[in-house]
């Protein structure tokens, strides 16, 4: 099972989440189990298809598991009444992808940051919320605040509507902020000043976040002194601190991809070698394959045991788990039979 | 086979080219007209590109990339306007303007000697054709091979960019990835065996497995067919891997052109500078890291001299009174920067 | 970014009184000429359908020596079949029309709205029922149904007509609006308000009807236009005994009278016939400046 989950301020046990399409069903989350403490940066990261931004919104609870509990300060979150539910909802905000759709078009920046504020009696006259949004516009580096009050989104560039976007997540003074994809549509010259954005609200007010991307160096840049998580076909094959993941990966598939980037730098990025898989192909997940679902592309496959029985999430020491039987015999762990798909 | 169109004599070039140069694009300027006034999109940018050349043009968002590069086929939209400059284009020692084609002759341009490879979306292929369809028509359109040796054509190109011709060739676009569509674009792209081709953002998009595998593709393809190949992107890992000369694009204009090794670690201009220094590695420090402040400009006001001078560390004066041109700053190294000489010192030092 | 924000009250900053309010939709407006033309128009028209009354007098009196005078100082649109002035008639006749179709279009766009708008986000059985009852009327032949439903009722009231009207044009508006709502409801800023916990009541008000206002607005218009279509079809075929003064009564009572025959009385029909198209005409032209009235992004030039 997971890490333990004493003092977490998030945690997921065996969360799956599944869509009809038609007459099919398609496993989006399967089974996927993490504890987040507070002031956490974990990274989830992933190609497209992974789950990992249906695991975000999970984790934000804008969409609820098809099974599986989530829990918040240890308690299972269907279970909050009243003032605790509340506190609940508050907590976890999201900030999204996409800069021109996160922001509604036709209400202007006070628009925007001021609802929360009234609505969760932050403040209690347009005074008052021009004072709060002032902090906040601030608190993003959006100086002088004044001038951006009363702009349309259309008014700003990339950068600067995700940074109200930020600013309306901290409107409500969350504890947990899920970022997804949040810079990956902006410049890339001013992404690291995006990023620093959040490290300090980390810093100051300690919010943790989950941040979800699909770019490796920037996980690393941000999680640096946190956890990544590597998810393939709705599962999670291996969780570490950061350094740990990057200096040497365990499981084939993060070792594939971290092999497989590109690189800013041709010395570097020409002489790489590249971890060879056995198939290019990405299996549609309609159609899973048997065991572990990344059997037929490892290069650690053994007949008789991938395609049979489902690794699981397990501990390998040095807060790392791999879920992988052939690591995770090399490491003492025997994944008990499991349960064969 | 494949015919080669005569130029007309009325756009043959009267200097000479360089022989191994194949394109050579000179002064080029690209408007826009807005509601608002003229967007000046591109801004006399030249550049030669060699056989078997690769050109990275790397550039944000407003840089005029794209644009350059629709402008280099006359693919612009209808509101836009190449206002000066020539896109001299060489073959068998003979030159001519691109930019002076009649119809007929640029429909066989485009194509035979320069193709065009787009993004992967959707909707760059025909949703109701399949692959074998769009090869058959973008191969009649242009000359007139038989059925069978359109066949036999698309079975090799569909092998070089290492797809299963059984499975792809009847396929719909819907039916494939997204990397797999990018790779049917490049066979595209090469079906009439151009000198040059021309990508726009070919990784955008595209998972980090996928793209390694269209890098990988894309190399191999260079080294065996020897085409010339400039692809425009905001990824400068795309261009360490690929490039062999890169040329970063701000505000219209071609700001530092130079070999990828002296662009990666020789960088002489402030801009590229910044760029490097906002990319974050997974090999690097991330020590180093910092973004640019401020954003690009308004294209339709920009502010005077150095369109770069608001967000540039090394601002003086001179920077806001003249806009500087590219100068020589080492060999086949251009800058456009008056503090080049301050730029290349900071790299000295801190690779020190 | 270098011209002045103007922030209307809706979108939440509340600067300016009324007065700026209306200098800025007329200046916004102004940027189509022919739509600011419709406008105008409309405006006129609906002053003199309401304030004429008050300043020239029906002319009741029967002089059988003036039937079907042509145009002159004393008759501007010459008289009918009784000897009576024609101009007074139509600016009388206004009030009626205009009433019927506002109230119409204001019934059709309330119903459709609300349970478009309810349907789409509550989702479930609730839009099942919707959309149920929405498909049955939509299969509903409307002119039949009126044919039939003169039979039974006495369709002669200014309000009995309006809801008749009216509750037979809001399937279509709904369903447009619903499916704007379904698609609105999954946009990354109103997952952001879920999350923020802003509730559903917001939602709906504050962040997805605000991006319908134009079409809303521009339905409603369209639905008026409907509607005055709809009443003079069915007064016109004699099948609402409307009485009193109305532009598609006046149609009626000439074409009974078989004004369309004498060349003399061709004044008295086609008078009613062209108030109703300037006001088609003004209602729908009026409709290309609504776009500019409440799109931000034309609003502030950017």
């Amino acid at each position: 099972m997971s890490v333990s989950a004493s003092g977490a301020l998030i945690e997921l046990d065996h969360i799956s989440r599944t869509f009809g399409v038609g007459k099919q069903t398609v496993t989006a989350v399967d089974s996927v189990s993490m504890a987040i403490g507070p002031g956490e940066i974990v990274c989830l990261v992933g190609e497209s298809g992974c789950g990992k931004t249906t695991t975000g919104k999970i984790v934000a609870g804008l969409l609820p598991p098809t099974s599986g509990r989530v829990l918040f300060e240890g308690r299972d979150v269907m279970t909050l009444r009243g003032d605790d539910h509340d506190r609940y909802r508050r907590a976890i905000q999201i900030v999204h992808q996409d800069p021109y759709a996160s922001l509604n078009p036709v209400r202007t920046v006070y628009g925007t940051l001021s609802p929360p504020l009234f609505r969760h009696r932050l403040a209690r006259s347009r005074s008052d919320a021009l004072k709060r949004i002032r902090e906040l516009l601030q608190l993003v580096d959006m100086t002088p605040p004044d001038e951006f009050i009363e702009k349309y989104p259309h008014q700003l560039s990339g950068g600067q509507r995700q940074r109200i976007s930020i600013a309306r997540a901290l409107t409500v003074e969350p504890r947990f902020i899920v970022a997804d994809e949040a810079v990956s549509m902006v410049d890339v010259s001013i992404r690291i000043s995006l990023l620093n954005v959040l490290l300090r609200l980390r810093d100051q007010l300690g919010v943790g976040f989950l941040f979800i991307t699909h770019d490796l160096a920037l996980a690393k840049y941000f999680a640096l002194h946190g956890r990544i998580g590597v998810m393939y076909l709705g599962r999670v094959v291996e969780l570490a601190p950061t350094n740990a993941l990057i200096e040497e990966p365990k499981h084939p598939y993060s070792a594939a991809l971290l092999s497989a980037i590109p690189e800013a730098d041709p010395e570097v990025t020409r002489n790489k070698v590249r971890v060879q898989l056995r198939s290019l192909d990405v299996p549609s997940l309609l159609d899973l394959p048997s065991g572990c679902t990344f059997h037929p592309r490892c290069p650690l496959f053994e007949e008789g045991l991938c395609e049979v029985y489902r690794p699981e999430l397990v501990g390998i020491g040095g807060r790392r788990e791999v879920s992988c039987h052939v690591v995770a015999r090399q490491h003492g762990q025997v994944v008990a039979g499991g349960t064969g798909r | 086979m494949r015919g080669s169109q005569e130029a007309r004599s009325s756009t043959r070039v009267t200097e000479t080219l360089p022989p191994d140069v194949v394109l050579s694009v000179r002064d080029l300027s690209v408007e826009y007209a807005a509601r608002r006034g003229a967007v000046k999109a591109v801004r006399q940018v030249s550049f030669d590109l060699r056989r078997g050349e690769s050109l990275a043009l790397i550039g944000e968002s407003g840089s005029g990339k794209t644009t350059l590069a629709l402008a280099l086929i006359r693919l612009l939209t209808r509101s836009a306007r190449i206002s000066s400059g020539q896109v001299l284009y060489q073959r068998n020692g003979r030159a001519f303007d691109v930019l002076l084609l009649g119809a007929e002759e640029l429909r066989r341009f485009r194509w035979q000697e320069c193709a065009m490879v787009f993004q992967s979306a959707l909707n760059a292929l025909n949703p109701v054709m399949k692959v074998w369809d769009h090869i058959q028509d973008t191969s009649r359109a242009h000359d007139g091979a038989g059925r069978g040796e359109i066949q036999r054509r698309a079975h090799d190109l569909m092998r070089l960019v290492q797809l299963d011709p059984g499975r792809v060739l009847g396929a719909y676009p819907h039916q494939l990835s997204g990397g797999m569509r990018q790779r049917v674009l490049l066979a595209l792209g090469l079906l009439l065996d151009p000198q040059v081709i021309i990508l726009d953002e070919p990784t955008t998009a595209l998972d980090i497995l996928t793209q390694r595998a269209v890098i990988d593709v894309l190399r191999r393809l260079k080294h065996e067919l020897g085409f010339s190949m400039i692809f425009i992107s905001h990824d400068l890992s795309l261009a360490a891997e690929l490039a062999d000369r890169i040329g970063t694009m701000y505000a219209g204009r071609i700001v530092e052109l130079g070999d990828v090794n002296e662009i990666f670690y020789r960088p002489r201009h402030p801009y590229t500078l910044g760029l490097l220094k906002a990319v974050p590695t997974l090999a690097g420090d991330v020590a180093g890291l910092s973004s640019i402040p401020g954003s690009p400009p308004d294209l339709i006001h920009m502010p005077s001299g150095c369109k770069f001078h608001p967000r540039c560390p090394y601002m003086v004066g001179s920077c806001v009174e003249s806009e500087p041109e590219l100068f020589k700053v080492g060999e086949r190294h251009v800058s456009a920067c008056f503090r080049w000489q301050d730029v290349h010192r900071e790299t000295e030092t801190a690779r020190q | 970014m270098s011209q002045a924000t103007i922030a209307p009250s809706w979108t939440g900053s509340g600067r300016g009184g009324p007065l700026y309010e209306l200098g800025l939709v007329l200046r916004l407006m102004a940027r189509n000429p022919a739509g600011l033309a419709g406008f105008i128009a409309v405006v006129l028209i609906v002053l003199l359908s309401v304030v004429g009354p008050l300043f020239i007098p029906l002319d009741m009196t029967m002089n059988p020596a003036k039937i079907y005078q042509p145009p002159s100082w004393t008759y501007p649109l010459g008289t009918d079949y009784q000897g009576r002035d024609v101009w007074s008639q139509i600016v009388h006749g206004g009030q009626s029309v205009l009433l019927i179709a506002f109230l119409a279009a204001l019934m059709s766009t309330l119903i459709a709205v609300t349970f478009g708008a309810l349907g789409a986000f509550a989702g479930g059985w609730v839009d099942g029922v919707i959309t149920f009852v929405t498909d049955v009327f939509l299969t509903i032949p409307t002119l039949p149904l009126l044919v039939v439903l003169s039979a039974f009722i006495k369709l002669n009231s200014l309000p009995l007509l309006s809801v008749i009207i009216g509750a037979l044009a809001w399937p279509v508006l709904l369903r447009s609006v619903r499916s704007q709502v379904l698609s609105l409801k999954e946009r990354d800023y109103v997952e952001a308000a879920r999350a923020l916990d802003l509730g559903t009541r917001h939602i709906i008000g504050a962040e997805i009807l605000p991006q319908m206002l134009s079409y809303i607005v521009i339905s409603f218009v369209l639905a008026m236009r409907t509607a005055i279509y709809a009443q003079t079809a069915l007064i016109f075929l004699g099948l609402v005994p409307l009485s009193g003064n109305n532009w598609a009564v006046m149609i009626q009572l000439a074409w009974v009278r078989g004004a369309v025959f004498f060349r003399d009385s061709l004044f008295y029909i086609l008078s009613p016939v062209l108030a109703i198209a300037v006001v088609q005409l003004a209602l729908v032209t009026m409709t290309r400046s609504l776009e500019e009235v409440f799109n931000p992004r034309l609003r502030t030039g950017g």
